[in-house]
C-alpha cells in the first residue's frame, strides 16, 4: 500500500521593518494570488502586532511581546514568526505539517538579512531589499530547507 | 554578581566565534580617519561631532550583528543593558571589557570605564587638538546601537587617556525608552 506522502510546501516570506513596511517579500507555489500585496503587507503587519499584543495578554505566565508569539496553523497552513529585539520581523508561511521554523528564520536573520543587506553599505536601513546577493542567497536557503518541496514531486498547474 | 559572571563568559565566547581583523590595520585604519577628518573639517569640535556621526550609523547595523551573534534577549533593565555592552559588545567587537560604574540613583545613567582601548594604541594626542575626543566614534556606536533597541540615549567621553587621564570614561545616560511602532491606521 502506497503511503499518502505528506505535502511540504513553502508558500511564502515576509520581512518587515520596524516600521511595518514589507522590506522583502517572495512567494512560491502560492495557488491563491493575492490581487493586491500592499494590502495584503498592511493586512499581515497589522494582524501580527495584534496577535503578539494578545498573546501576551492572555499568557499565563508572564512572556515577552516581541518572543512570546511564534507560530499559528490553519487546515491550510502554518505561520512561522520571528521577531528580533531591533523590531524587525520575519514571517514565512508553509503548509500545516512542517514543524516549527523559527530557527531556520533566525538563520535567515543571521546569515543573510545580517550578512548581505545590514553590512551592505549600499543599502538603505529600512527601504525595500533588491541586493541581488541577498536575494540569491536567500533563495537558496529557502529551497534547501527540508520542508522546501522537491521539484520532481509537484505536478504540473 | 552572577550576572557579570554570565555575561564575562558570553563575551568570550562570542569573541571566538567571530571573525578577527589585525588589531593594528584597526587602529591604523582608524587613525588615518581621524586624520582624514581633521584635515577636513579643521575645528576639532566638528571633528568631535563628525565622528559621533560615523559611530551612530555603524551602530544602527552593528547591532543586528551583535544580536545575531550574541544571542542575547531583551535585557531585564538599564543595569544589564550596562552589563551587556561592556562584557559581551566591547568584548565581540574590540576584545576588550568595559567596568560599569557610577550609577546615579534612578539607575538611569552609568559610566563605562575602558582600560584599554584598540583605537588609541600608538596614539599621542598634540597639544593643539586637546578638545578632540580621539575615539569619539565609540559614543555614536553606542547610541545608535541602542536606539534601535528602543533606547534613547546621550553618550560622551568624560575622560580620556589621550588627554592625561589613567583610563578612558565614557558617560551613557538612558533618556527616553521609545515605544514600539503602531501599525498604521486605515486609510
Amino acid at each position: 500500500k502506497e503511503k499518502k506522502k505528506k505535502h511540504k510546501m513553502i508558500f511564502n516570506l515576509y520581512i518587515f521593518n520596524k516600521h511595518g513596511k514589507a522590506i522583502y517579500y517572495a512567494d512560491w507555489h502560492r495557488k491563491k494570488q493575492s490581487d493586491n500585496l500592499a494590502e495584503e503587507y498592511k493586512l499581515m503587519f497589522g494582524m501580527l502586532w495584534s496577535l503578539k499584543n494578545f498573546v501576551a495578554k492572555t499568557s499565563p505566565k508572564p512572556i515577552d511581546d516581541k518572543t512570546g508569539f511564534h507560530s499559528y496553523k490553519t487546515s491550510t497552513y502554518k505561520l512561522h514568526f520571528y521577531e528580533t529585539p531591533t523590531s524587525v520581523k520575519f514571517v514565512i508561511v508553509t503548509d500545516p505539517n512542517t514543524p516549527d521554523l523559527r530557527d531556520d528564520l533566525k538563520k535567515l536573520h543571521r546569515d543573510i538579512y545580517v550578512e548581505y543587506a545590514i553590512k551592505n553599505p549600499l543599502y538603505k536601513l529600512d527601504e525595500v531589499i533588491r541586493c541581488e546577493l541577498f536575494i540569491t542567497s536567500l533563495h537558496k536557503f529557502i529551497r534547501s530547507l527540508p520542508s522546501f518541496p522537491d521539484p520532481s514531486l509537484l505536478t504540473k498547474a | 554578581m552572577s550576572a557579570q559572571k554570565k555575561y564575562d563568559r558570553l563575551g568570550e565566547q562570542v569573541f571566538s566565534k567571530v571573525d578577527k581583523v589585525n588589531a593594528e590595520l584597526f587602529t591604523l585604519t582608524y587613525g588615518s580617519i581621524v586624520m582624514q577628518l581633521i584635515k577636513d573639517y579643521e575645528d576639532v569640535n566638528e571633528v568631535n561631532v563628525q565622528l559621533e556621526k560615523m559611530g551612530y550609523n555603524i551602530g544602527l547595523r552593528l547591532i543586528e550583528e551583535f544580536l545575531a551573534r550574541s544571542h542575547v534577549g531583551r535585557c531585564a533593565d538599564f543595569v544589564e543593558t550596562a552589563e551587556v555592552i561592556a562584557k559581551v559588545g566591547m568584548k565581540m567587537f574590540l576584545n576588550i571589557t568595559g567596568t560599569v560604574t557610577d550609577w546615579d540613583s534612578e539607575k538611569k545613567e552609568f559610566s563605562l570605564i575602558l582600560e584599554e582601548n584598540p583605537l588609541v594604541e600608538f596614539v599621542e594626542l598634540p597639544e593643539q587638538y586637546n578638545k578632540l575626543w580621539y575615539s569619539n566614534i565609540l559614543c555614536g556606536v553606542l547610541r545608535g546601537a541602542l536606539e534601535m533597541v528602543q533606547m534613547k540615549v546621550e553618550t560622551k567621553f568624560v575622560r580620556c587617556v589621550l588627554r592625561g587621564d589613567d583610563s578612558s570614561e565614557i558617560r551613557v545616560i538612558l533618556k527616553e525608552i521609545l515605544a514600539d511602532e503602531m501599525p498604521p491606521g486605515d486609510d
